[in-house]
């Protein structure tokens, strides 16, 4: 009777209250947090692996997993959404690290990469408002950076190439490419500062 | 590592793009050194926020469906739905040994699966598997009784009429074991338990307690530490810390 009340009810929690919860094995708290960012880590496995299949196994098995074990987040260490993004990251990396998979994107231009994941849409009805406001800023911020820049971020962060292997990928000096991490992310860094302060990411 | 060479490294860490070895270094001076551990964390914010710039996809309605799923099923481990269980399979009436092995073995089994299943994932689970593990040792140890050639078994009756509480004690003395099967129990108060007492002309020797779920309590116990012969198996609900028992809550006498 009351359920739609206690479905709004947990909408409105922080992220770190859903998790006290979900440590006390509350269901609805679990629903809460997948419902808030299940299409999140589901849209970064994909990108990192290219592969629907790949990245449902990958989500189900972070979500399982924080199900299973709430404690491996550490709330001292950090926010619960950058510890919730970087082990989705990792975990996917991992998986193609795993299987030894070139990725089609690893050389491919910032030009290339925006035909085939567009920046951009304000209103991406997979995202609640909060969140597309984020994202949002960190898109413009990344579409401001020298392409040269954001291609090493990317192929970093999504590619999941050490600084050695996107020098040998993109045949550029290893001082280079360390350079050009140090100021894209200070860039970044820099354009994110008030989003972060508001201890939003 | 110092701290300059830790600030040059911290954004290709953040970014999963330092070499092993020097985020090794990285990770052991940030362990100690509050001003860089606060630099990383700002860093490896800013790396998670990239991953939003990535086009969003809506996660498919069977991905939310398997993982929703996936939590019923581990659930399934959990004390008090393995007690339900137990309860689903409590045996009623006459033939009580009979039923009472079939169904232990039924959930023996039932269990087996689960560590096995556990056991296959990737996942870390020890804790849960613990907790089977240990159920399953009583499973087995009730087993054991309940497949020994010179099994008995006693029923135990409330003492107070208004409860419909039962028990069922069965032990073998070729195998040295006892276990007492509950139902019906009432729910105890904070820091209360079940004991289980042997009595004997002069003394009391507590078996063991156990809590309560929906009803159900079981314990198994090693006979051979009893010094003497006892004439009588008693349940009592006490504080955790009692010694003697007080009123019996469940009782019955031993054919002497
Ligand atoms: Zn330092």
């Amino acid at each position: 009777m009351n359920v739609s009340y206690s479905d709004s009810d947990y909408k409105q929690l922080g992220d770190e209250e859903l998790m006290r919860r979900l440590f006390q094995k509350d269901k609805h708290a679990f629903e809460a947090i997948f419902d808030r960012y299940g299409d999140l880590v589901y849209s970064t496995a994909l990108r990192v692996l290219r592969d629907a299949h790949l990245a449902q196994d990958i989500s189900q098995e972070i979500f399982v997993r924080l199900w299973r074990k709430p404690e491996s987040y550490v709330a001292e260490r950090g926010r619960f959404l950058t510890w919730l993004i970087s082990v989705t990251r990792n975990r996917a990396v991992d998986e193609i690290r795993s299987r030894g998979r070139r990725l089609r994107h690893e050389t491919a231009s910032p030009e290339e990469q925006e035909r085939e994941f567009p920046a951009g849409e304000a209103n991406d009805p997979a995202l609640n408002a909060q969140l597309a406001e984020q994202a949002r800023t960190v898109r413009a911020s990344l579409t401001e950076l020298p392409p040269e820049q954001r291609q090493v971020i990317e192929l970093a962060y999504f590619g999941g190439l050490t600084q050695q292997e996107i020098s040998d990928r993109l045949d550029q000096p290893l001082g280079t490419v360390k350079t050009r991490i140090r100021l894209g992310m200070q860039k970044l860094r820099a354009a994110l500062a008030p989003e972060m302060r508001s201890e939003r990411i | 590592m110092d701290c300059e060479q830790v600030g040059q490294l911290l954004d290709a860490y953040a970014l999963g793009a330092a070499e092993a070895d020097e985020a090794a270094r990285l990770e052991e001076h940030v362990a100690d050194c509050v001003r860089c551990w606060s630099s990383l964390n700002e860093a490896q914010q800013a790396a998670a926020a990239i991953a939003l710039s990535t086009a969003f996809q809506r996660a498919p309605a069977s991905l939310r469906n398997r993982i929703l799923a996936e939590t019923e099923r581990g659930e399934r481990l959990g004390v008090p739905k393995l007690m339900q269980l137990l309860r689903s399979l409590w045996p009623v009436g006459a033939g009580i040994v009979t039923t009472a092995a079939v169904a232990s073995l039924t959930f023996a089994f039932f269990l087996q699966a689960e560590v096995n299943d556990l056991r296959d994932e990737n996942d870390q689970l020890e804790a849960q598997v613990e907790d089977a593990g240990e159920i399953l040792n009583e499973q087995r140890q009730l087993m054991a009784i309940l497949a020994a050639p010179d099994v008995q078994q006693v029923r135990l009756d409330a003492t107070d009429h208004t409860t419909s509480a039962g028990a069922v004690y069965q032990w073998s003395s070729s195998a040295g074991t006892g276990a007492l099967l509950c139902n019906n129990l009432p729910a105890l108060q904070e820091g209360q338990e079940y004991k289980v007492w042997f009595l004997t002309q002069d003394h009391s020797y507590e078996a063991g307690s156990f809590q309560t779920w929906d009803g159900i309590g079981q314990l198994t116990m090693d006979l051979g530490d009893l010094p003497e012969l006892p004439l009588a198996i008693g349940v009592s609900i006490e504080h955790a810390d009692a010694r003697e028992p007080g009123q019996m809550f469940l009782l019955a006498e031993f054919e002497q």
